[in-house]
């Protein structure tokens, strides 16, 4: 019985005790990878992480070059879970609680408006507005669904509590968990790659 | 050790088989009349160029489908993305100066760049109590919005009047999510007005149209055509490509042609509750998926179409199965293609001509006036260009075709270069009587006032 006691203290330990802040190298947790990724605690201070998300955590944005010279422009998103000593948040619907990290290069500024990231459902009947990015051209915020959708678009006012966007998408991305498909829409003549246009 | 004992034999081998392959080719090549088009010189002399339109960027344009009545002079282009950039929806080209087209309207899927793969796909337009509708099919995938969604739905009544078009139903199979690849629209002998649509699936949907425009879209699923089981496919794992559904007068039913998985079939349609196989066309050398498959006007020949490159069009005489001597048809009576190297794509049926959409090979036509012995009549490259090598190279030029049979007009959509609108010498429009055939075609009767609609002999 000590034994066991011993075992399950250790194993709780391990479960709650944060990765080392100055753990140079991120380390992904096996449990709950299908959906993100983690570098640690979230600390808030992960808008422009060092360290690139590891390739297949990572949400590639894509430029739609619909906005005159934002073509060039290459963005990232990633999340990480809030902090939390059980490893994982969850909101009020036992959906996980995610940061949404997005950082992107090369857009202009603009002559007029901002740019602000939004995730939504596949569906487009759900967004929230993630926020303004920064001059680094950055931002974070919390998203609580399982697969999502990010959004960049060029606002003319930028205004917080907006429920929508009204300007052109400038960029997208899909989390890595929204590649997980129904067969039941791949027939046999869908030979495309499901990612391979479109995104 | 083995293969290099055997070398010689290889090399003799290879020889031969060059040597066999320049003779097999060469006789199709000399009677099926090869084009030999340039830049400075695309087209064969009797075919004249009456408009051209670009519309936008490159592999951004799908299927066509011209209106009948020359009174309503509209061409409906589908608006896809296969390559990196491009709408998704649909555009109307107004020819009412048909050496000037214009696009006056575009349909648009909102939040485009948020949508998976291509969107628009196929198009087909009719007429219901007097008023003119557009479908245009849809394909989204999964990751993004309406994945389910398998076509749309305009009223085009007001036309020229672009501010009258509205949208009037989205068409959704959630049960095959992945939308409709191609379409067909068919006045049925029993009155109504059907859309066949391909899905993700084992058959083929068949939606009431006059529930559809009449908002009850949630009932207008009416009939499920099925892809018999073959060595090919079984299960789930089957589906149409393709379909055309016509009148049969020899035996006054619906008849309903499809290529998918493991060839063709044909149906009678007659009573859309309980289809009936008739012919199956499976085991045939080359063929393991059909694409389209589109019979002559009197049902006795069919041009059947495989995606891939080299495969020609591949001609089946029906007759030992119309005649119940055999059930199935595993061997064409002949070939056609337009360069061996690429690969033909849609057709329209006008006795005894063939009006082709050749891809790589621009528009292109051939007679079937031999049907073992089918030959070039006219053609015009609508793409100079290479192969695509970001995708697949033959996936490149006209992607479709449509006739008007009231004058004869033929236009194209290119992928990458637009709209065509064209006209072959001595071909001023098409009426089956006129060569010995039922008046049937891709072109439906809307008006005619006794059942069944797309057929009327000559008096």
């Amino acid at each position: 019985m000590g034994l066991h006691l011993a075992l399950v203290a250790a194993a709780f330990l391990a479960a709650w005790t944060p990765v080392p802040a100055a753990d140079p190298a991120p380390s992904p947790r096996v449990d709950v990878g299908v959906i993100g990724w983690s570098q640690g605690a979230d600390d808030g201070a992960l808008c422009s992480p060092a360290v690139d998300p590891p390739e297949y955590y990572a949400i590639p944005l894509v430029p739609t070059r619909q906005v005159m010279g934002t073509g060039q422009a290459v963005g990232v998103a990633h999340t990480t879970f809030g902090s939390s000593p059980f490893g994982v948040t969850l909101a009020a619907d036992g959906s996980y609680r995610l940061t949404l990290h997005i950082r992107v290069d090369h857009l202009p500024s603009p002559p007029q408006g901002r740019f602000v990231a939004w995730a939504t459902t596949p569906s487009v009947e759900e967004v929230v507005r993630v926020g303004t990015l920064d001059g680094a051209g950055a931002v974070s915020g919390p998203v609580e669904w399982n697969k999502f959708l990010v959004v960049i678009t060029l606002e003319p006012d930028g205004e917080e509590g907006e429920t929508g966007w009204r300007g052109p998408i400038v960029l997208r991305g899909m989390s890595r968990s929204g590649m997980m498909h129904t067969m039941a829409g791949h027939g046999p003549f869908e030979q495309q790659e499901c990612a391979a246009f479109g995104y | 050790m083995m293969r290099s004992r055997n070398r010689p034999a290889p090399r003799l081998s290879f020889a031969l088989a060059l040597l066999f392959a320049g003779v097999w080719s060469a006789a199709p090549a000399e009677s099926q009349g090869y084009p030999a088009w340039t830049p400075t010189a695309p087209g064969s002399p009797n075919i004249e160029v009456v408009s051209h339109l670009p519309l936008g960027p490159r592999l951004g344009v799908a299927d066509i489908e011209l209106e009948q009545e020359m009174s309503r002079p509209y061409a409906y282009v589908a608006r896809m993305q296969y390559g990196d950039d491009g709408p998704k929806g649909m555009d109307i080209v107004d020819l009412s100066d048909e050496s000037n087209p214009e696009v006056i309207y575009r349909w648009r899927i909102e939040n485009q760049e948020l949508h998976q793969r291509t969107g628009g796909m196929d198009v087909k337009y009719f007429k219901l109590d007097g008023r003119y509708y557009v479908v245009q099919s849809l394909q989204f995938g999964q990751g993004g919005p309406n994945s389910d969604m398998g076509a749309v739905v305009l009223d085009v009544t007001g036309l020229p009047d672009a501010s009258t078009v509205r949208e009037v139903a989205r068409i959704r199979a959630p049960e095959t999510p992945g939308g409709f690849h191609n379409i067909f629209i068919y006045r049925h002998s029993n009155g109504g007005v059907y859309l066949f649509t391909t899905v993700s699936g084992p058959g083929a949907n068949v939606y009431d149209m006059g529930r559809v425009v009449s908002g009850d879209v949630e009932n207008a699923l009416v009939a499920n055509i099925p892809v018999p089981e073959s060595a090919e496919g079984a299960g789930g794992a089957r589906g149409y490509h393709d379909f055309y559904v016509a009148w049969h007068p020899d035996t006054g039913t619906d008849r309903f042609y499809g290529g998918g998985t493991g060839g063709y079939y044909v149906y009678d349609v007659t009573n859309l509750q309980e289809p009936q196989i008739l012919v199956t066309l499976t085991g045939i050398n080359g063929v393991r998926y059909g694409h389209t498959f589109t019979p002559s006007p009197d049902g006795r020949y069919v041009v059947a179409e495989t995606e891939y490159q080299y495969a020609p069009l591949r001609i089946f005489d029906l007759q030992p199965a119309l005649d119940g001597q055999v059930t199935n048809v595993s061997r064409p009576i002949s070939a056609w293609t337009a360069d061996w190297q690429n690969l033909v794509h849609n057709h329209e049926i006008r006795w005894p001509y063939v009006f082709v959409s050749g891809y790589l090979d621009g528009l292109q036509i051939f007679t079937l006036m031999d049907p073992a012995k089918p030959i070039t009549v006219a053609y015009y490259q609508t793409y100079i260009g290479s192969p695509n090598v970001d995708r697949t190279p033959q996936f490149q030029g006209a992607f479709g075709v449509d006739v008007r049979n009231a004058d004869g007009l033929i236009v194209i959509s290119d992928m990458s270069t637009g709209f065509w609108a064209f006209r072959m010498e001595g071909f001023q429009g098409w009426d089956g009587t006129n060569w010995g055939m039922p008046n049937v075609s891709s072109a439906q009767d809307w008006d005619a006032a006794e059942m069944p609609g797309p057929v009327r002999w000559r008096e």
